[in-house]
């Protein structure tokens, strides 16, 4: 399968984009390259996830627009706090309930260790909104 | 209330700081980033815990919803409640506020 470009798809703008380009896209499971090399702190790690879950979300069949929000974050776990180097997120698709799309991501450095991992709700847009 | 482990804190983050944490996100519509947000709060959590060298470092957000856009409209204020100790280390629940509105909260594991 094919992905378009990130950035045609994002609303995001720089400095805030933080995913480059599509590495791997298997219909539930989206693996994107990094924008830089950081340095980077866990925050930042996490918003690439969400981002690339963003990006999967919307590629769903009746998926999120670029309008879409985070509803919340569960289970983050950041084995690192700081991270130089390019770095890999991944995003695979939880479950839907509703118009939320529950995704979970990973951050790995380019060697595959493992930098972060959590999930994250992905809504509509609304009221509520990150 | 206080815990044994200490009384909780509090944190003003100025507007110019919210509007930097917005560059980009959005252009025309700035909010700032759900994961920046739980960083804010983690941060307030863990000067909750005191500034010791043995200071416990984060482990898990366990949680972090968000309640409504945070927008650099003023001075955002971060409360992290009093530490308490749970089955896999120390939990702390923080929140940001905009005023009277809590915008977003969440729960922090460090050990």
């Amino acid at each position: 399968m094919t992905f378009p470009d990130p950035a045609s798809l994002l609303r995001h703008r720089p400095p805030a984009v933080l995913v480059r380009e599509v590495v791997a896209f298997a219909g539930d499971r989206l693996v994107c390259t990094s924008n830089g090399s950081g340095p980077w702190r866990w925050p930042q790690l996490l918003e690439g996830g969400a981002q690339t879950a963003g990006l999967l979300a919307g590629a769903q069949g009746d998926g999120l627009s670029d309008r879409a929000v985070i509803a919340d974050y569960r289970a983050v776990r950041p084995a690192v706090l700081d991270h130089h180097g390019a770095v890999q997120f991944t995003a695979t698709i939880d479950r839907r309930v509703m118009r939320f799309w529950r995704c979970r991501i990973e951050v790995r450095a380019d060697d595959g260790t493992l930098l972060l991992e959590g999930t994250v709700t992905l809504a509509p847009p609304g009221p509520a909104a990150a | 209330m206080a815990s044994d482990l200490g009384d909780g804190a509090t944190t003003v983050v100025p507007r110019t700081h919210l509007e930097a944490l917005c560059a980009g996100h959005f252009p025309g519509d700035p909010i700032v980033p759900g994961a920046y947000i739980a960083g804010l709060l983690a941060d307030v959590s863990a000067r909750a815990l005191g500034d010791g060298a043995d200071r416990p470092a984060l482990a898990e957000v366990e949680r972090c919803s968000f309640l409504a856009p945070l927008r650099p409209d003023g001075d955002a204020t971060l409360i992290a409640s009093p530490p308490e100790r749970g089955p896999s280390g120390i939990v702390i629940d923080a929140e940001v506020r905009m005023g009277e509105q809590c915008v977003a909260r969440g729960r922090f594991r460090f050990v």
